[in-house]
């Protein structure tokens, strides 16, 4: 019992930081974030893959706990997300987009992990602070229908995307912290590459 | 009467006759001022011309579903971005709203697929097919691993509930399976959207409220549809629109257009004729009264007899004007036989039973149409034949009182017409004989190898903007609905969606081998009681048991003890199957309700529509595996039928000859009556071997050929009749011939496959029935020696 409170505390102080300033205050346009979003990361456009560890924790209304997990990923900007949890059981989910459309919720999960601005300014209004060498963009959804799904969510990084939350309309938050790599398409395996592009 | 007696200047039944038919003229004016013309309707469905009474028992359930589709519009307003192609769509959607030709117009998402409220309540008792199998093989643990795996995994999968209060997401894996009959479409921004090429479409939908196929219907909303789509354009958005009712517009302006340009066409080639002929306005005016009695004739029995007259009939009467002008014709020619000392009354002696013979088996031609089953013929019957008797009185009568006296001098065109005549009685002799058995034989060989096409593409050819409109559209959306589909029919609702979900259970693996895109059916979304009291006894027998499956997958999550007591009482408590009625009445059925038809007469009835069929076969073969289950092909049926109606039309067209030849042996000799038919039956038979060597027959060649019949008797007849007098009756049919070729001529050019069929069979047949009369009917000995 104590454990848990000592780690809701940290958990809550960890939070209490990052959010120091409501990133949710200071709305933002779509111009402003593409060209700050460019400077900040200046590689984000020809490093096309981004490879790394996770670790996820979601917080779930009515339990106490929050699920964590931990896994490896690679995104392949504007094709494929493969992503790979470890612990505490194994599995793989495989997000790609289909060439004449694809289900919402993929599409828009693609679009936050690979920062593209272009497709989430089609779906959300854009909030935060992009200014410095530490940003943080917030999103709300613009339309009733995924607004019944998400609440909002939140992006933190800096040379790279480092933390993603996702507030779901239930009350449900998953929050997850990524430590990548940027790195060229030619750096894929052929069993990567043929999974992520079909 | 007593005005009429006292202008008599003899009491001859001349005058008599004259007197009556004009009173008779006037009471049909007036009823048609005051009953026929406030209440005229014009059907355009070309459909409406095959039989309404359909003995096979799904045919209501199939009216019932075609009605509801012929109301629907589509359309997809498209731009390059989501928000504006959202606006676009609204401000589309709200000019069609306002201008009240539509109802229903349909834009943003229906609950279903964004809130799933009335499935929440009802979650305990809904399971997904896929889910249902996994429990009902017992494999709770590849459920829960599923159930544990997506927990811990991206957040990226649909749910419906929050984790904690449906872990296993069965809820969410239920409304999936419903989003399959969607296609490509996707739910953004709350309506239903669907990008391709940087494109992005929005969907909405649209009813008409009023008869769809009603002219002022018509007239109504498409310049709505219209103003809607212009403004929209104007605004930088595309506009795709698609439905039933577009198609039978422009089929009707087409045929509007026609029935106008032929009829005028058709008037000022027998006005030039009979005034290069007649030299006189009198004659012009005389036509132009006998072809008004006739049309307003056809038309008042055709709207008293049946209700409405269908655009066909019109089409086919436009084109009759040449038949009712051959009496007139016929009438005046025969003062050119003695332009001396002509008077009318003469004439009705000496062509009068010539043109009522004519009229007689004329009529006797066009009523055996309507011996068929087919509504559309049986109207085309009923308005040629009135037409033509009341054409025919009105010559009678009138013309012997009202025609002008003969002009005294020969006019050029008798000349002519004699001149033709000779030329054409020269071709008797050897040459013409071996001529004539050659042409016989290519006709037998190319009899032998008449080759028919029936298909329902004859009664309609589309715009090809609208097809390519269509054809855009169904691209686009991925899964537009075939025109066969599935009647499923039950006493009960619940027995229909038992039926249903046994059908499903042989589609699924249909779709799964890729004989079948895709289907919809009501019971995705609705299943039936029974599967939901399954499902329900199946949930409480393998997770929601004390220490099954449930419990230790929410202890597994870090779910409080008190919080799985919470769910699994929720669950006790729940269970209630979601009914018909409390479904229908949510929103959340709105993108089914088109397939529920509820009580079709003594049974309730549903419909499963399907997409990309690869393998009809394997349908209909289905069908017979599920009581109650057909599988409805409309277009193949109404190909069928005019196959059969085909075959019957060839048949009734032999026994009009054999009942026209009865006739005719009641005045003339077995020889001479022979000879008469030999003139339209040749002709007949010539045509369709000419016919048959440009390509398929079909129902309305034959149909032409009725009408053949009807004017290749009449010239017979009226040369027989005439012999006394060749010339002028050579120049009365010949002047009919060209009238008659002018007008068929003319609908040998419509738009319109079926039209183009009577159109070119007419011309055909009515000038080689022309040919064959004048040389099978010779001048007498006495009037050849003469003139030879």
């Amino acid at each position: 019992m104590r454990a848990s409170w000592a780690c809701g505390l940290v958990l809550y102080a960890g939070c209490a930081a990052a959010f120091a300033v409501d990133p949710f205050a200071q709305p933002l346009t779509a111009a402003v974030v593409r060209t700050q979003m460019a400077q900040l990361m200046p590689e984000m456009d020809r490093a096309q893959v981004l490879r790394g560890r996770f670790t996820q924790r979601k917080f779930l209304v009515e339990l106490p706990r929050p699920l964590v997990s931990t896994g490896e990923f690679i995104l392949l900007r504007g094709q494929g997300l493969h992503w790979r949890t470890l612990q505490p059981l194994e599995s793989e989910v495989l997000l790609t987009v289909s060439p004449t459309s694809s289900p919402s919720a993929t599409a828009v999960f693609l679009a936050l992990f690979a920062i593209d601005i272009d497709a989430l300014a089609e779906r959300f209004d854009f909030f935060g602070d992009v200014a410095g060498p530490a940003w943080q963009l917030g999103l709300r959804p613009r339309d009733a229908g995924l607004a019944t799904r998400v609440e909002k969510a939140l992006l933190v990084g800096r040379s790279s995307v480092e933390r993603i939350v996702l507030y779901e309309a239930g009350g449900d938050r998953t929050d997850i912290a990524l430590e990548a790599v940027a790195q060229r398409v030619d750096q894929l395996t052929d069993g990567e590459r043929k999974r992520l592009a079909p | 009467m007593a005005s009429a007696s006292a202008l008599l200047p003899s009491a001859s039944p001349v005058w008599l006759r004259f007197w009556m038919w004009t009173a008779a003229m006037a009471l049909l004016i007036a009823l048609y001022a005051l009953r026929i013309a406030p209440t005229l309707q014009i059907q355009t469905d070309l459909l409406a011309m095959l039989p309404v009474q359909d003995a096979r028992p799904t045919a209501a359930a199939e009216q019932r579903y075609a009605d509801a589709l012929s109301r629907r519009l589509l359309f997809l307003v498209g731009a390059a971005d989501t928000v504006g192609a959202v606006d676009a769509a609204t401000a589309f959607a709200e000019t069609l709203r306002t201008s009240g030709a539509l109802g229903n117009v349909s834009l943003e998402l229906p609950a279903a697929t964004s809130q799933a409220g009335l499935f929440v309540e009802h979650r305990h008792a809904l399971l997904a097919d896929a889910d249902r199998r996994l429990l009902q093989q017992h494999a709770t643990d590849t459920v829960a691993d599923r159930a544990l795996a997506q927990a811990y995994g991206l957040p990226a999968q649909p749910r419906a509930l929050p984790l904690t209060q449906d872990p296993f997401n069965f809820l969410g894996a239920f409304l999936a399976q419903q989003a399959d009959g969607l296609g490509h479409l996707r739910p953004v921004h709350g309506v239903l959207m669907v990008e391709r090429d940087g494109m992005h479409h929005v969907l909405i939908t649209a009813e008409v409220v009023r008869a769809p196929f009603a002219l002022d219907t018509e007239d109504r909303v498409v310049p709505a549809i219209d103003r809607a789509a212009r403004q929209a354009r104007s605004a930088g958005a595309r506009v795709l629109s698609s439905g039933v009712l577009l198609h039978a517009t422009e089929a009707a302006h087409r045929a509007r257009g026609e029935i106008v340009r032929v009829g005028v066409l058709s008037m000022l080639g027998v006005a030039l004729m009979i005034g290069l002929t007649f030299r006189s306005v009198r004659p012009l005016l005389l036509s132009a009264a006998v072809l008004g009695t006739g049309a307003l004739a056809a038309v008042s029995t055709c709207q008293l007899l049946f209700g409405h007259i269908t655009l066909l009939a019109l089409v086919f009467g436009s084109s009759l004007i040449g038949v009712a002008v051959d009496y007139s014709t016929h009438f005046l020619a025969d003062q050119f036989r003695d332009p001396a000392g002509w008077t009318p009354q003469q004439a009705l002696h000496h062509v009068g039973p010539g043109i009522a013979i004519g009229m007689g088996c004329a009529v006797l031609g066009y009523l055996s149409l309507g011996l068929t089953p087919l509504p559309g013929l049986r109207q085309m019957a009923v308005f040629a034949a009135s037409g033509l008797i009341v054409a025919c009185g009105s010559v009678l009568c009138w013309y012997p009182v009202l025609a002008p006296a003969a002009r005294r001098s020969t006019a050029p065109p008798l000349r002519w017409a004699a001149r033709l005549d000779r030329g054409l009685q020269r071709l008797h002799g050897r040459g013409a004989r071996i001529a004539a058995g050659v042409i016989g034989l290519v006709v037998v060989l190319g009899l032998v190898r008449l080759d028919f096409a029936d298909d329902v593409g004859l009664l309609h050819t589309a715009a090809p903007r609208l097809v390519q409109d269509d054809d855009r559209i169904r691209d686009l959306l991925g899964s537009a609905p075939d025109s066969r589909f599935f009647v499923v029919q039950a006493r009960t609702a619940e027995d229909v969606l038992q039926r249903e979900e046994r059908l499903r259970a042989l589609l699924d693996p249909l779709v799964a081998n890729g004989s079948l895109e895709g289907y919809r059916a009501v019971s995705r979304t609705l299943p039936s009681e029974l599967r939901q009291r399954e499902d329900h006894a199946l949930l409480a027998a393998t997770i929601h048991t004390a220490g099954g499956a449930g419990p230790r997958l929410m202890s597994a999550l870090g779910f409080p003890p008190a919080l799985i007591a919470t769910r699994q009482a929720e669950f006790e408590r729940g269970g209630m199957p979601l009914l018909p009625g409390l479904w229908l009445a949510d929103a959340a059925s709105a993108p089914y309700r088109d397939l529920w038809l509820g009580e079709v007469g003594p049974a309730s009835a549903s419909i499963v529509s399907l997409s990309g069929i690869r393998d009809p076969a394997a349908l209909q073969a289905l069908a017979a595996r599920v009581p109650g289950a057909t599988f409805v092909d409309r277009v193949g049926a109404i190909s069928d039928l005019l196959t059969r109606y085909r075959r019957l039309a060839l048949l009734l067209l032999g026994a009009a000859y054999v009942l026209i030849g009865g006739v005719m042996l009641l005045r003339y000799r077995p020889g001479v009556a022979l000879r008469l038919l030999a003139a339209p039956i040749g002709a007949a038979l010539i045509t369709l071997a000419a016919l048959g060597a440009l390509g398929a027959l079909n129902l309305f060649h034959v149909l032409g050929l009725f009408v053949v019949l009807g004017l290749g008797v009449d010239y017979a007849v009226f040369l027989r009749e005439g012999a006394a007098s060749r010339a002028p009756t050579v120049l009365a049919i010949s002047l009919s011939t060209v009238g008659t070729a002018l007008s068929y001529g003319l609908l040998s050019f419509s738009s319109s496959p079926f039209i183009r069929a009577i159109g070119l069979t007419l011309l055909l047949g009515v000038a080689l029935t022309w040919v064959l009369a004048l040389l099978l009917q010779p001048p007498p000995p006495l009037t050849r020696a003469p003139s030879a």
